[in-house]
């Protein structure tokens, strides 16, 4: 009896110290840490696969999708390069980094874009949708909102004109910053945005392969996705940019 | 004795024909011919008199004639009016044999001149003379014969051939053939050419051709086409719709009446035709798995391929542009891009590809030019290369690699500050000067410090808890805004001010009732409830205490809409008290618990009006 305890409990303890090393290693950020080291070495196939392994456990944070666009780019992946670059930017938009290797990726896909320059003024308004975050935005609304409030208080307290003022001037910025958030919601939430990532497809009048073929792009190509229908996406490129492609040729962002 | 009547003969005809001066003369280019060509006669009379008559034509057994015009030379020397008149006709066999045409003749002042006869020899279709044509013919041949019956319209689809590898070239041709005015153009639909690349091959050709002894207008419209799979496809049919002049007219119709013609013919309705063709099965064979290479990707036909370097020597991080150019007959728009093997030490983009196509002799051709942007990463010695291009011979059947390089090119260490580099990029076409910079930029690295992971999608916006505590500061300025409105109306106004504070005062009056109650007097107790009440109400409605009686109280309460159960309500105690007030000594303690209670309800309930 005794003697069967004890082999029962030198089991459960080898079993628990032959799993501690393996539960150790899966807490992602000890993941996060092997995937950095593979890429160090030079081994980015297994870095990629590490990455992506903590998008599927839903641990992420923009370092991942940037490390990851990084490891693609190094395997000549463009597609799933420009995806994760542009995953990371929307959390960090200020990532010189990040937006730097967007570029460079861009650059070195084969269908060419025309970019249009935006004007001085159009330029200056879009600085605070580029610049910050969906979350920075909140804070900012929240924050212009409640300062608008509390001089509304203070208005009522101390019947100060100079509070109208200024409560009038924070109620504005909010409204301003309001409306950015609402823009960039329904830009990358709303909306959903994808990445060509097969080197070639070919896009469609309609959702079967015997439709009419109306134009083809290559790998890296960013489009928008306006409709679905089982296995296909109907996506725009521009107003009259308009077609369908296999669900299995892009990823969306 | 001969020679006598030779000579009165000759002087015979040369008096009548200086007397006249009129001759006729006879001519056709050829006296052989064959059943599908034609020969033209020339008539010419020729005489010193203005007005020159008409030869009367003679029966062209065997023949069908067109008058194909008449042209005049009149010249005046010395006085002397000489003109000369030509009448051309084409002419087209029926039939194969010997005829004899002519003789030709002219009547002119009751004399009759004469020309010919001429013999003709009608052979029949040779394949050398039709090739000598110079266009397909391969299924031509059998349609014609079978197109004895046709009518003055009809068209017709063929290939040059009924079975090709894939990627071949196959050239299409339709035709149209008219021997018959149309009233307007005539619509054309293309044959369909599902599973072929299809390419268009201008210009239409036009010219005459003659079958079985009718002389069409041919239209001709070539297209090539380049199967994409192999299989058993099926092209056409074709199909035009024309409107023409009613048939029967014209079979009726002399060739040589056409100036007899009612010349508002033209005017007539047109009859619609619609014509089609037969459709065309065409084999096409795969490619053979013998012998293909590793690398090939398809191009079929005959190439030749060519490299060059835009410079030798070239600094260390400068571009240096390989055009490579694939030239020769084939699909030129599919070539595909000829693979550039050694380059490790470099960085290669492809910048475009662009294509001169030309469709000379109906074979597409052209070159396709290809441009990679190489950029050598480290100083020495570079070799690009060897290039290879794969293509199936449609000739030779069989594949043929091309290879050409390496090409060595030297390499040298920047000499200038990176920074300055910049300035002296070199333009490359299809990218821009940041592109070019950014071209020879490596990636940034990886972030390796900290970083919070965390699951994906949680926004703040999101949140609803975060929202709940932003929406408390603004209940707060509600309540702010409330309050103070509230005290600013009891500062200002009266009315307002006294009906917010009459149920303080009338449950203080109340609480003085309630202890003089406890102390039994009696009479006390019921002028402090009717006070109590009556100031309660006159401060509801905001009348004087003083002015208040019980009429006006009525009447105020009415015009409130107080119910008239509370008003009853009111005026029973108004009753009691005043009775109490006069004979205090009939109301024990319980009448006045029940005072008490009546009053408070009766306050409670105008309360809910007032």
């Amino acid at each position: 009896m005794n003697r069967k305890i004890l082999t029962l409990s030198a089991l459960v303890l080898v079993i628990f110290f032959s799993m501690l090393p393996l539960a150790f290693s899966q807490t992602p950020e000890e993941i996060y840490r092997k995937a950095n080291m593979n890429y160090e070495n030079l081994d980015y196939e297994k870095a990629i696969y590490l990455y992506e392994m903590l998008i599927k456990m839903d641990r992420v944070s923009p370092e991942v999708y940037y490390n990851l666009g990084n490891s693609y780019f190094k395997l000549k992946k463009i597609g799933k390069a420009i995806v994760n670059y542009r995953r990371a930017l929307r959390s960090m938009p200020r990532d010189i980094d990040a937006k730097l290797n967007l570029k460079l990726a861009r650059t070195l896909r084969v269908d060419k874009i025309e970019t249009v320059e935006k004007g001085f003024i159009l330029g200056l308004i879009s600085i605070p949708y580029e610049v910050f975050n969906i979350d920075e935005l909140t804070i900012l609304f929240i924050i212009d909102y409640l300062i608008t409030i509390i001089f509304l208080i203070g208005l009522i307290l101390f019947k100060r004109k100079t509070f109208l003022y200024v409560a009038l001037v924070f109620a504005s910025l909010s409204l301003i910053t309001g409306i950015y958030l609402a823009i960039k919601i329904n830009n990358e939430q709303i909306v959903k945005e994808a990445v060509v990532v097969v080197e070639k497809v070919d896009v469609r009048s309609g959702p079967r392969d015997d439709y009419l073929l109306q134009f083809t792009l290559h790998e890296g190509m960013e489009l928008k996705i306006v409709g679905e229908k089982q296995d296909w996406f109907e996506i725009s490129l521009s107003k009259d940019l308009k077609g369908w492609l296999p669900k299995s040729s892009v990823e969306v962002i | 004795m001969r020679y006598l009547i030779l000579f009165l003969l000759s002087l015979g005809i040369a008096v009548s024909s200086y007397a006249e001066d009129i001759s006729i003369s006879a001519e056709v280019d050829k006296q052989e011919i064959t059943i599908d060509d034609q020969l033209t006669l020339t008539i010419t009379i020729t005489g010193n008199v203005s007005n020159i008559p008409q030869p009367k034509m003679p029966n062209l057994t065997g023949f069908t004639a067109y008058s194909s015009g008449r042209s005049q030379n009149i010249s005046i020397i010395n006085g002397q009016v000489n003109s000369s008149v030509t009448f051309t006709y084409i002419l087209v066999p029926n039939d194969v044999g010997d005829y004899r045409l002519g003789p030709f003749t002219i009547d002119y002042k009751g004399k009759t001149y004469s020309a010919g006869p001429i013999d003709i020899k009608v052979l029949p279709r040779s394949s050398a003379a039709s090739k000598s044509q110079g266009y397909p013919q391969v299924y031509k041949e059998e349609e014609s014969s079978e197109g004895i019956k046709r009518g003055e319209l009809f068209i017709e689809t063929y290939v040059d051939k009924l079975t090709a590898y894939v990627n071949e070239q196959i050239t299409l041709t339709f035709a149209f053939y008219q021997a018959v005015n149309l009233f307007e153009n005539p619509v054309y639909s293309p044959p369909s050419t599902e599973g072929f690349w299809s390419e268009d091959m201008p210009p239409q050709r036009k010219y005459y051709k003659t079958i079985n002894g009718r002389r069409y207008l041919v239209t001709e419209i070539k297209t090539a086409l380049f199967a994409t799979s192999p299989g058993e496809f099926t092209i056409g049919p074709a199909r035009l719709e024309a409107s023409v002049e009613d048939l029967e007219e014209f079979f009726t119709r002399n060739p040589f009446d056409i100036f007899d013609r009612d010349p508002f013919s033209i005017f007539h309705r047109g009859k619609p035709i619609v014509l089609t063709s037969e459709p065309i099965q065409v084999k096409i064979l795969p490619l053979p798995e013998d012998g293909k290479p590793l690398d090939f990707k398809g191009d079929v036909g005959r190439f030749d391929v060519t490299a060059t370097l835009d410079k030798n020597i070239v600094e260390e991080n400068q571009p240096v542009t390989l055009k490579i150019v694939v030239k020769g007959e084939g699909n030129i728009k599919t070539v595909s891009s000829p693979i550039v093997k050694g380059l490790e030490n470099a960085k290669v983009y492809d910048s475009g590809s662009s294509e001169n196509i030309s469709k000379s002799n109906y074979i597409v051709q052209g070159e396709r030019i290809f441009e990679k942007v190489i950029i050598p990463k480290q100083p020495g010695k570079l070799s690009i290369g060897p290039i290879e291009y794969c293509y199936f011979d449609i000739q030779q059947k069989r594949y043929i690699k091309r290879t050409l390089g390496p090409f060595t090119i030297d390499v040298e260490k920047a000499k200038e500050e990176p920074a300055k580099q910049e300035e002296h990029l070199l333009p490359i076409e299809g990218l821009t000067k940041e592109e070019v910079r950014l071209l020879k930029e490596d990636i940034r690295y990886i972030k390796t410090g900290p970083t919070r992971l965390r699951p994906k999608g949680r926004y703040l916006y999101t949140n609803k808890i975060f929202w709940m505590w932003n929406i408390l500061p603004l209940f707060a300025l509600v309540i702010f805004y409330i309050y103070d409105r509230h005290r600013r109306r009891m500062l200002t106004d009266i009315g307002y001010a006294r009906s917010r504070r009459a149920r303080g005062l009338a449950s203080r009056r109340l609480r003085q009732a309630r202890d003089i109650m406890r102390q039994e007097k009696t009479k006390e107790f019921y002028a402090e409830v009717y006070k109590a009440v009556i100031e309660y109400i006159a401060d509801k409605i905001n009348i004087p205490h003083p002015s208040i009686t019980k009429d006006l109280l009525e009447k105020e309460l009415k015009k409130k809409a107080v119910p008239d159960s509370v008003i009853d309500k009111i005026k029973d105690l108004f009753d009691i008290c005043d009775l109490a007030r006069f004979a205090s000594g009939r109301f024990s303690r319980d009448d006045m618990a029940k005072t008490f209670r009546l009053a408070t309800d009766i306050i409670s309930e105008v309360e809910n009006f007032l």
